[in-house]
């Protein structure tokens, strides 16, 4: 859950702006443009432009090359911890994460939320120390300590200065394994929970994103469960309780160190610190998938004072250890996954002037995850901005990336690669995250290489077999009577709520029993 | 809630027992910056960094959206999206492109006092992202039809940010009412009516006057040497000619002497009250002891803003001060954001008791000793990535007047007393000197105006 509102505070104020990043319909849109529209920059700029000799290219692109990780400790404790140190010494500072699969794919829909609540009280009282206790000597040293719950895991993070190390561990497995889940604390907790989820309602892209799961995973699958207030609030320290002590378990659990440490001293004191942590069994997961999507459907948020509108379209995707991952990624770079560079923001928001930023990804998840566009666009065009948004699926689709294409995508993470590993935490994350995924270290080391390896013919095999141009889920927030007639006269399917309505559709069908 | 909370509500918050922990007088590492100038004025910072195979080169233009007038508000912003639309030798949208190509990636920003250009690439295309930023200091293309066309982008992207963000709205009707003559009474973003109206010839004016090598830092960090960069830095800049020196005045706020306070009644499920104080220019030295402060109040859930609102009386999800210093006099602003179903006159309150707790008493010695260390702890951390490092070198420059400032560290904290930081909060932080915006639901109850109230004047 997050509480990130100091941060997205922080933000307004600063006030810096930054070129779009990408955001992280029965029927079928079938209208296409032709290739012929306004295709230059307009007027008499595109004529400056044309056939010069003498514009600045780009030099050859980098050659991938594998990533120079510095040396990896790796380890695992006789309860079954697994541990992973990378010492690195240009900086005086640690970084430590620990990973415990226990998360939304742990929950039923009972129980919806209780991950999140129980990261939130990890830090909020222990049998030694109480919630300012802990926040007191973490923000002493100038440190953080957080957890976060995602569906896959939940990873508490702590940062230090080196010299601090001791601490943070100490911290570390205090809050995970001794937590006390004071009765005191959870009305705070509640409150952030609760203000998180009608903070929702204040964010276009939030919503779109909450629907878009829902519509596209469904009421059966953990993806597509969107938290309410009912939910929250029945959370008791029972359940509390029951989550962490079934699934918190070291076998499930991987810790990663990164920064000025001494790996020899400190595996000492990592032993130290968790080896009361009692090995144990917890169910197994259920396997996840994702509903089959069937013709393309629509749904359309209205909320009226929106002065622009917010649309997201996808389908489901891949998983991030199947082989084929590589290709669709690189596929995926080419049609919406680079900023600028891609076709999505060169045909609708360079060539056509209706969005203002738009992108599209694929993700890497553990299971299936989703492949999704996403777009801001004037309440009044955002027929049109679907339209050329689906049109460029439909081409990808058809003919998969160029060469020429494709190489520019692979020069890119050959060169950009290092850059996502620069610091101690970011290295820390990356190793974990393969772990969790079954991928190893190799995977951070060789990415640049394994997407290089990819041809042309399994970026169009990608394209072919993981883009669904007619098979789409489509969900649009903004000023329904605005954007509403173009739809209607589409012939597509759609629906229109309120923006408070229930986003489960579940919820909206029992609220209004059918005729 | 209710009678108990208000019964609290006026004895101190007792800090939580400390636990034992090592000061942070870690020495900071020495950052052997490298500065030079170009005979046309440009001034070039330059930092070896050899963590990983990359790096950065940014370009600080000192112009921002306090460098407008009414009338093209949201011009300098623009610009940052025309410096992506076209030079003579690069296609429009191609710089971002050809950078992409060879693992670049590129970013740029607008602020009141700078505007700036990021490119992070590998060390050997270092030339290439210099050649790409020579070009469009001087060679930009300004078509009237490519104007027209961004200026529409540069409006999307204001809804995006402001017209659909309660919050935003807020923060921009809390300039306004902060600010009755100096530009910082806009935000960098600008506003719909002046961007519609800016022409061609007010963009070219613009670009000529500001953009030129005499009006910019340029910042290389990473992987590469000194000679290196010297040898491709003159390559690509040595060439421009000095431009003309831009002329810098901008209108003095006269000192505020009553509270101005305004609610806005917005469908917004969570409401936040943003608060501020004018304090002075961030190059002041003041402002060391002004940060301290800030950390006191806001520093993780130790801090007193949170120990307060959010953990004693739970009044508030979040709460916190910050201070917004900027190169002209700035804003120490305090904020609060709570749950519907709370009171907001107790909110308000809240705060301004914990304000008035900073000028009445000195703050204890471990709090103290606490921000001190937390102040430089962040110095160290933002060493972790060298286009932090080049973003806070390029922001010391301009508003600090000093890149120096940057490699001081922390050092500059540590010399705050406990006396500094009272002298501070009863110099600048008093009820004359304060404007609040309130954002609330329709149809919740108004919190009550501060004392002697007057609407502040509009623009």
């Amino acid at each position: 859950m997050k509480r990130a509102l100091p941060v997205w505070l922080a933000l307004v104020l600063g006030c810096a702006s930054a070129p779009p990043k990408p955001p992280a319909p029965g029927g079928s849109i079938e209208v296409q443009y032709e290739s012929k529209a306004p295709a230059a920059p307009p007027g008499g700029a595109a004529a400056f432009w044309a056939n010069r000799q003498d514009l600045i290219q780009a030099p050859a692109p980098p050659k991938p090359a594998a990533l120079a990780l510095p040396k990896i400790d790796r380890f695992t404790l006789p309860n079954g911890l697994q541990v992973i140190v990378v010492a690195r010494k240009d900086l005086p500072v640690a970084s430590f994460g620990l990973a415990v699969r226990a998360g939304g794919y742990d929950e039923t829909r009972q129980t919806l939320g209780v991950s999140d609540f129980v990261a939130a009280m990890l830090r909020r009282g222990t049998k030694r120390r109480s919630a300012d206790e802990i926040s007191r000597a973490i923000d002493f040293v100038g440190g953080t300590l957080d957890a976060q719950a995602t569906n896959e895991a939940t990873t508490v993070a702590c940062s230090v200065l080196a010299k601090d190390d001791a601490l943070c561990l100490d911290l570390l497995s205090d809050v995970l394994l001794h937590p006390s889940f004071p009765d005191k604390e959870m009305g705070d907790v509640r409150d952030q929970m609760l203000a998180a989820i009608a903070s929702r309602f204040d964010s276009p892209g939030e919503l779109a994103n909450a629907h878009f799961d829902n519509q596209l995973f469904g009421e059966n699958h953990p993806n597509g469960w969107i938290l309410t207030a009912d939910d929250v609030k029945k959370i008791d320290r029972a359940a509390l309780l029951k989550f962490w002590q079934t699934f918190y378990k070291p076998s499930r659990a991987i810790l990663a160190v990164a920064g000025d440490v001494d790996a020899g001293k400190l595996r000492a004191q990592i032993e130290k610190s968790f080896r009361g942590w009692a090995r144990g069994d917890a169910p197994p997961r259920p396997e996840w998938k994702i509903p089959p999507v069937t013709g393309t459907r629509m749904l359309l948020v209205d909320k009226p004072d929106l002065t622009q509108a917010t649309f997201m379209l996808g389908h489901g995707g891949i998983r991030h250890a199947d082989p084929r991952w590589y290709a669709v990624t690189l596929m995926n770079y080419v049609l919406g996954g680079s900023d600028f560079s891609s076709r999505l923001m060169t045909e609708v928001r360079s060539k056509r002037g209706l969005t203002y930023g738009i992108g599209s990804s694929f993700g890497s998840s553990l299971y299936e995850g989703a492949f999704r566009v996403s777009a801001a666009t004037k309440n009044e065009s955002t027929w049109d901005a679907l339209l050329a948004s689906v049109n460029e699926i439909r081409r990808m689709q058809a003919d998969g990336p160029s060469d020429p294409e494709l190489d520019k995508a692979k020069g890119y993470y050959a060169g950009s690669y290092p850059f996502s590993l620069q610091t101690a935490a970011g290295i820390a994350v990356a190793l974990v995250g393969a772990e969790e995924h079954g991928l190893g270290d190799a995977y951070v080391r060789e990415l640049p290489l394994r997407l290089a390896a990819v041809d042309q013919a399994q970026a169009k095999a990608a394209a072919h077999d993981f883009l669904h141009p007619d098979n789409l889920i489509v969900v649009i927030v903004g000023k329904g009577d605005v954007i509403e007639p173009a739809l209607a006269g589409s012939g597509v399917a759609y629906q229109r709520i309120n923006y408070k309505d229930p986003i489960s559709a579940g919820a909206r069908a029992a609220k209004t029993p059918a005729k | 809630m209710g009678l108990a909370a208000v019964a609290r509500a006026a004895k101190p918050v007792k800090p939580a027992k400390a636990e034992k922990a090592t000061p942070a007088s870690v020495p900071a590492p020495r950052l052997d910056v490298k500065t030079w100038s170009l005979p046309n004025g440009l001034q070039v910072l330059f930092l070896a960094d050899h963590k990983a195979p990359i790096a950065t080169v940014q370009v600080f233009y000192h112009v921002g959206s306090k460098d407008e007038h009414v009338g093209i508000r949201g011009v300098a912003h623009m610009f940052e999206h025309l410096m992506f639309k076209g030079s003579t030798h690069v296609p429009p949208e191609e710089h971002a492109r050809l950078l992409k190509e060879v693992g670049g990636s590129v970013n740029a920003f607008t602020t009141e006092d700078v505007t700036a250009y990021h490119d992070t690439v590998p060390p050997s295309y270092v030339g290439f992202a210099l050649q790409l930023e020579a070009e469009r200091m001087r060679n930009l293309k300004l078509f009237p039809t490519t104007i027209d066309s961004e200026r529409h982008v540069v409006e999307e992207e204001k809804r995006l940010r402001i017209d659909n963000d309660p919050v935003g709205k807020a923060i921009e009707r809390f300039r306004a009412l902060a600010y009755t003559q100096h530009p910082y009474n806009w935000t960098a973003i600008g506003t719909i009516e002046d961007l519609e109206k800016v022409t061609p010839a007010d963009c070219q004016r613009f670009y000529d006057t500001y953009y030129q090598p005499n009006n910019a830092t340029l910042i290389i960090v990473g992987d590469l040497d000194e000679q290196t960069a010297r040898k491709l830095v003159d390559q690509h800049f040595g060439p421009i000619p000095r431009g003309p020196q831009a002329a810098r005045t901008y209108p003095t706020e006269p000192p505020q002497t009553q509270p101005r306070t305004e609610t806005m009644q917005i469908e917004v499920q969570i409401p936040v009250i943003v608060g501020g104080y004018h304090i002075p220019r961030a190059a002041d030295s003041d402002i060391p002891a002004l940060e301290v402060l800030a950390t006191i109040l806001s520093a993780g859930d130790s801090s007193r803003l949170t120990q307060r609102l959010v953990r004693r009386d739970h009044l508030a999800i979040a709460a916190g001060g910050v201070t917004e210093a900027m190169e002209d006099p700035g804003l120490f602003i305090i904020y609060a954001a709570y749950l519907p179903d709370k009171d907001g006159t107790k909110v308000q309150a809240a705060l301004s008791e914990e304000i008035a707790r900073v000028r009445e008493a000195q703050v204890a010695a471990d709090e103290l000793e606490k921000a001190k260390n937390d102040l430089s702890a962040g110095f160290i951390f933002g060493l972790e990535t060298v286009d932090g490092i080049a973003q806070r070198l390029g922001l010391a420059q301009y508003v600090e007047g000093d890149w120096h400032r940057f490699i001081e560290g922390a050092t500059r904290y540590l010399a705050v007393t406990a006396d500094d930081v009272q002298r501070v909060a009863k110099k600048y932080l008093v009820d004359t000197n304060f404007t609040r915006v309130t954002l609330v639901p329709p149809g919740a109850p108004m919190p009550p105006p501060a004392t002697g109230v007057h609407p502040g004047s509009k623009p």
